[in-house]
């Protein structure tokens, strides 16, 4: 945080990171059609080099824009469709007797998180056991299996798409495994509109030819520009009250329908994401704005709601607007004979 | 001037101009209730000085100007940490204007200061906050100074002289009409006493200003006392001398007894008046001879005539008082009391009591008719108390039949010397009424 000014980002690195970004950001809306908020916020997750959970409901283009971002950034990806029978050495990968040299031994053979880009199709419909799985790979970037640990290459994301809970045959993601991704984005029916694009697009026959737009070299260069984007002092302030308040802290209306807030684990991604917005914007720092507009995706998967909350048909996504309209940008209170602009 | 300073200057100056407003907010904020406060003290304090009279504006406006200055005070102390500093402000205008923090970074020299924008509001008033609590405070403000009220009674009112003062000045005044007394004396008597009045007034009846005056009167008595007396001798003796003109022995001895009252009257303080004193002087058997009787009787008339004006002026002085202060008036009374334990209820003086009822001891106690020289038993009942019943009997007194000799008589056996008298004496009304109901009845109804 105590950023000198020396090693700030010049104009021209945030030219050229604006440049990278925005090319990621249109492949992807050519692969989805009229989701530009969801995929600006694929593409700062993946800048900021966090897991993302895309939650919706079956056929609304997650595993599209997924297979297409890996696509679009020539990273090595694996699928892996989670299914209630899935083990997890199905995911890291087993220990296999083999033979030598003319001696049995066990030979580690790597499974599909072994990635660049984990695409976990449907993950809550596979046994809480299995999720786990990635826990270790999610958070250390690597598996132990059988007391040998194996490194993941870098950069490493899980992707993984999931069907809303209340669905058939789905287990909920553990608390643990929810706090590892960075995102929790919900993918939301499209518009008459664009299903009329998307209609008129394949009855045409048009296929979307989609090219890689960016090395990975080139996205480590965007990753390490995410690094030096200045993150002001009142910026952290707003997002260690802002996560504070999840948990009761500041005295906050919303803040008391929350029965289990964020993590520290939380605000650090905060930190991070509001970083890789600013590289999207072209910024050499991270705003207020920026930490408000990734709030809900942040911590939407963070936060457990108290009963009286659910029974008030609250929502997670309300109640984080709501405590953003109560939390000012600076702790410094107005005086009480004022009342704050809006 | 180019456009990066000109807005550098345009942020800077609204950077501090908002940050002005809202601390003029806080500042208005922690004032009004203490305002309010201030102003129903002020009102209060204002209402006193209207009920008491006290028409004098200095101070009230003394003490509401320290009060207002008292309320500022507090209220800068209240607001100890809590004046809006330039980050603060700097982070309010970035969050309003929604400039994604440009101005924070251009503050700190990481960035250009951003185009120019007009300054966001960044609060409305809550006239709910104000105005109730000063309306209220105004109000009782101008109730306190216009609304009619009664004013409060005095609370300092004129404490009466002491008596003695006032009497003494009347006389001090009726001895300069009658220039009978020489002046000096008089003066002095005069400076005296007003200084005993130039006390303030509470102290006039302290027990040292009391004891003061009562000095100055008795020492003013005796020696007006003395110079009658000094007087009345003096003419005596001039009588004695031009009756004894042929008798050198008599005249001789008239003579010196008249230069020693004339001696007497020049060593005391209060002195006849000159003139008086020089035809006094000039008296000799020598010039007795070469004054005509109707001069000499003319001096006589004047002396004696001086001596009853003093001692005229004495008398009117007690009657008022009616305490034993006099010697001559009470006779054997007082001058004596002081005497022996027995009778040690000490002498009159301030706080230490009036002494003894006048007549007290004297002889006027109630014949009972005995006429016998024996010891009786007090058959005086109506002076009894429930305690000297254990010594009655039913039997009537039984005097000696026989005289065997004298005996002391009126002794009693209880000398009053307080205690036992006074408690005799305190018994309650109710209680004298039963005593006197026990005793008039007949035994047999007992």
């Amino acid at each position: 945080m105590n950023q000198t000014i020396s090693n700030q980002l010049s104009e021209e690195q945030l030219r050229r990171g604006k440049e990278l970004s925005d090319k990621l950001i249109s492949g992807l809306n050519m692969i989805l059609l009229g989701k530009e908020d969801l995929v600006d916020m694929v593409t700062v997750g993946v800048l900021a080099e966090g897991h993302l959970l895309l939650e919706g409901l079956p056929g609304l283009g997650k595993t599209e824009l997924i297979k297409g971002l890996a696509l679009l950034t020539g990273l090595d990806t694996s699928r892996v469709q989670f299914t209630p029978d899935l083990l997890p050495g199905d995911i890291t990968g087993n220990p296999i007797l083999q033979e030598v040299d003319g001696q049995k031994v066990f030979v580690f053979q790597s499974g599909p998180v072994f990635t660049n880009l984990l695409l976990a199709d449907e993950i809550n419909r596979a046994s809480p056991k299995t999720q786990s799985a990635l826990l270790e790979a999610m958070q250390e970037k690597q598996v132990t299996v059988l007391g040998e640990t194996h490194l993941i290459k870098k950069p490493f994301f899980v992707l993984a798409t999931q069907n809303p809970i209340e669905q058939e045959g789905t287990y909920s993601l553990p608390e643990a495994q929810l706090d590892r991704f960075l995102f929790k984005l919900n993918v939301r029916q499209n518009s008459a509109a664009t299903l009329e694009k998307i209609i008129l697009s394949k009855e045409a026959g048009q296929r979307t030819e989609v090219k890689q737009v960016i090395t990975p070299e080139d996205l480590d260069e965007l990753m390490q520009m995410v690094d030096q984007v200045y993150l002001p002092e009142a910026v952290v302030s707003f997002i260690a009250r802002l996560v504070d308040a999840t948990n009761g802290g500041g005295e906050t209306e919303a803040g008391k329908l929350i029965k289990f807030g964020a993590s520290p684990r939380a605000a650090l991604s905060f930190a991070r994401a509001a970083k890789a917005k600013a590289i999207l914007r072209g910024r050499p720092n991270a705003s207020f704005e920026d930490v408000r507009e990734l709030a809900l995706p942040v911590l939407r998967h963070r936060i457990i709601l108290d009963y009286q909350a659910k029974i008030a048909g609250e929502t997670e996504d309300s109640v984080i607007s709501k405590l953003l309209e109560e939390l000012p940008a600076t702790d410094k209170f107005l005086p009480p004979g004022v009342t704050q602009k809006k | 001037m180019g456009d990066t300073d000109k807005n550098q200057l345009y942020w800077e100056k609204g950077i501090r101009s908002t940050r002005l407003k809202i601390n003029t907010a806080w500042f208005l904020s922690a004032l009004a209730r203490p305002l309010a406060g201030f102003f129903i003290i002020a009102a209060l304090v204002l209402f006193y000085f209207r009920w008491v009279g006290d028409l004098d504006w200095m101070r009230p406006s003394f003490i509401i100007a320290s009060l207002f200055i008292t309320t500022l005070i507090y209220v800068v102390v209240t607001l100890a940490g809590k004046w809006e500093g330039k980050q603060d402000t700097v982070v309010r205008i970035d969050d309003s204007l929604s400039l994604n923090n440009q101005l924070s970074m251009a503050v700190s020299g990481r960035a250009p200061f951003p185009e120019i924008k007009a300054l966001p509001k960044i609060y409305d008033w809550k006239a709910f906050y104000f105005l109730p609590p000063l309306l209220i405070g105004l109000l009782g403000l101008i109730l306190a100074a216009f609304i009619p009220i009664k004013k409060a009674p005095p609370t300092s009112f004129n404490i009466q002289e002491p008596l003695a003062w006032e009497e003494m000045e009347e006389e001090l005044e009726m001895l300069k009409e009658e220039e009978l007394v020489e002046e000096e004396y008089i003066a002095e008597k005069e400076k005296e006493l007003e200084a005993l009045k130039t006390q303030d007034q509470e102290d006039w009846y302290e027990h040292s200003s009391l004891e003061a005056t009562d000095h100055l009167v008795n020492q003013h008595k005796e020696e007006k006392n003395k110079l009658a007396d000094a007087l009345e001798n003096a003419a005596e003796q001039l009588e004695k001398m031009e009756s004894g003109k042929g008798n050198p022995g008599a005249l001789k001895s008239a003579f010196n007894e008249f230069q020693e009252s004339l001696k007497g009257m020049e060593n005391a303080q209060m002195k006849p008046n000159k003139e008086l004193l020089e035809q006094m002087k000039g008296i000799s058997p020598e010039s007795l001879k070469q004054l005509s009787p109707e001069e000499i009787e003319k001096l006589k008339s004047k002396l004696q005539e001086g001596s009853d004006s003093l001692s005229e002026g004495d008398g009117a002085g007690d009657d008022g008082e009616g305490a034993p202060q006099d010697g001559k008036k009470l006779g054997n009374g007082w001058e004596g009391s002081g005497e022996g334990e027995e009778q040690g209820s000490g002498e009159p003086g301030i706080n230490r009591g009036p002494g003894h009822d006048e007549l007290l001891y004297g002889d006027t106690h109630e014949r009972l008719n005995t006429e016998k020289d024996g010891g009786l038993e007090a058959q005086d009942l109506s002076d009894f108390t429930p305690g000297d019943l254990l010594e009655l009997q039913d039997a009537a007194p039984q005097a000696e039949e026989k005289f065997s000799g004298v005996r002391a008589s009126g002794i009693t056996e209880n000398q009053g010397r307080g205690g036992n008298r006074v408690w005799k004496q305190a018994l309650l009304p109710a209680e004298q009424e039963a005593l006197k109901f026990y005793f008039s009845n007949e035994p047999n109804d007992k």
